[in-house]
């Protein structure tokens, strides 16, 4: 049988271990890398080496951040009374790309889950904590994912924040826009009903 | 080309994993087909129509199509989703101990529509308020009964001796309740009197009933320190969910 070159089959390798890639999938792009010019190809290389050496997480929010502090957390332009809790940081772009939103952000860096063996003591917790009682907020929106998960770690937090005698909210939770009535659970109609508002 | 061909379900998610960019795979507990994976498409898109009746621990008909290695959720109708299992970290714990437990206990596709009503009926007994320990024990003592690991409750596993209401001993290697005379001599941790019948109230009573009683924190406690390295014993691997309880 014959077999790739060395170096092409350990590019092949090395993108099969990416998700979603699969054997066919991995040898598309390698071969687009090789047939890529020299400058693409080190720039794909250079900004894989990059994202490693410089990207890590800021030292106030969790938030990936290139530098000690995180873009959000250095604009001096954001509302430092409004607080807002999120799994990870993806949900935090989901935020910022939706816009509305000008305060700060908590990245929980994920959410208890019992049966992954994630615990309270493995996600940024406590230091939501301490932030909170340094700091001058007028809310704390907890803003997880609306799944099981997510909700029970909201409903925790909550418990552990209400005594420190702020306002804690809940983001709404219902009908998502385009839905259909038909297909939503007991639970999202009845909450929808709680959450409905005058027009 | 395998045909595709639907059919209807009522079923448990007892766990429920991402996958890909939008999608899930949920682990059923079903009444008609016992344990079976199936991928949810799309289920993580906020407008998906599976989302629903696909979160850990809900009870519903799903309507499933034969994939090539795992099945389809085609359709989803939720009949309970268990809402107060989110509102308390410690629901939330005992009901993923039970949903990781009866999954790691069973095998896939061996139908058992008892073990689902007692699946059911502890999820129900969790979300409405019942006593956690109580249910969580109850449900160890049927559910390993159920799949023929249940510990001898009425004699003494090394000398057959019925075993009565003076001193008794429980060994979780020798598989259940040792006469006051082996226990000794084995080294056996000794069973108090109420902590056994307990045990044996338990294994008897329908699900249902267990929702309403209570056991006292001493006996509960008790059970605890047997049952929990019992069911260990008969596991391959210790529960996330277990670890998490205790800490």
């Amino acid at each position: 049988m014959r077999a790739y070159p060395r170096p092409l089959a350990r590019l092949i390798e090395e993108l099969e271990k990416l998700p979603g890639i699969g054997p066919k999938s991995a040898q598309r792009l390698a071969l687009h890398v090789l047939r890529a010019s020299a400058e693409e190809a080190a720039a794909l290389g250079e900004a894989i080496r990059e994202v490693k050496e410089k990207v890590g997480t800021c030292r106030v929010c969790f938030n990936y951040s290139a530098g000690d502090l995180c873009d959000l957390c250095a604009d001096p332009q954001r509302d430092d009374s409004l607080l807002c809790v999120v799994g990870d940081a993806r949900d935090l772009m989901a935020m910022e790309r939706a816009g509305g939103y000008r305060g700060r952000y908590h990245v929980l860096q994920g959410l208890i889950a019992p049966m992954e063996g994630a615990g309270p003591d493995s996600l940024r917790i406590a230091e939501l904590l301490s932030r909170v009682r340094e700091g001058q907020w007028g809310e704390v929106i907890l803003a997880t994912n609306p799944t099981v998960e997510g909700e029970a770690t909201a409903m925790y937090i909550a418990g552990l924040l209400k005594p420190l005698g702020l306002k804690v909210t809940r983001i709404a939770l219902g009908l998502p826009v385009g839905g259909d009535l038909d297909y939503a659970d007991d639970v999202t109609i009845s909450r929808s009903l709680e959450g409905r508002r005058e027009v | 080309m395998r045909r595709v061909r639907a059919y209807r379900v009522s079923s448990l998610v007892i766990r429920h994993r991402n996958l890909s960019e939008a999608d899930g795979i949920v682990t059923l507990y079903t009444r008609e087909r016992g344990k079976l994976s199936a991928v949810a498409k799309g289920v993580r898109r906020a407008r998906s129509k599976l989302a629903g009746g696909t979160q850990l621990f809900c009870h519903a008909q799903m309507q499933l199509a034969a994939g090539r290695s795992l099945e389809i959720v085609t359709q989803v109708q939720p009949l309970e989703v268990f809402y107060h299992l989110r509102e308390d970290m410690r629901r939330y714990a005992h009901a993923s101990y039970v949903a990781e437990l009866l999954d790691s206990l069973v095998h896939d596709e061996s139908p058992d529509p008892p073990l689902f009503d007692l699946m059911l009926a502890t999820l129900r007994g969790l979300d409405n308020g019942g006593d956690p320990p109580t249910l969580v024990r109850g449900f160890e003592l049927k559910v390993l009964a159920r799949l023929g690991y249940g510990p001898e409750m009425t004699h003494c596993v090394i000398c057959s001796a019925a075993i009565g209401a003076g001193k008794a001993g429980f060994s979780i290697a020798q598989g259940g309740t040792m006469c006051g005379r082996c226990a000794n001599a084995h080294g056996a941790a000794p069973l108090a009197p109420a902590a056994l019948r307990a045990m044996r109230e338990m294994v008897e009573l329908p699900p249902e009933e267990l929702a309403k009683r209570r056991i006292a924190k001493a006996v509960g406690e008790e059970l605890e320190r047997i049952l929990r390295p019992f069911v260990d014993y008969h596991l391959a691997r210790p529960l996330r969910s277990a670890e998490f309880l205790g800490s």
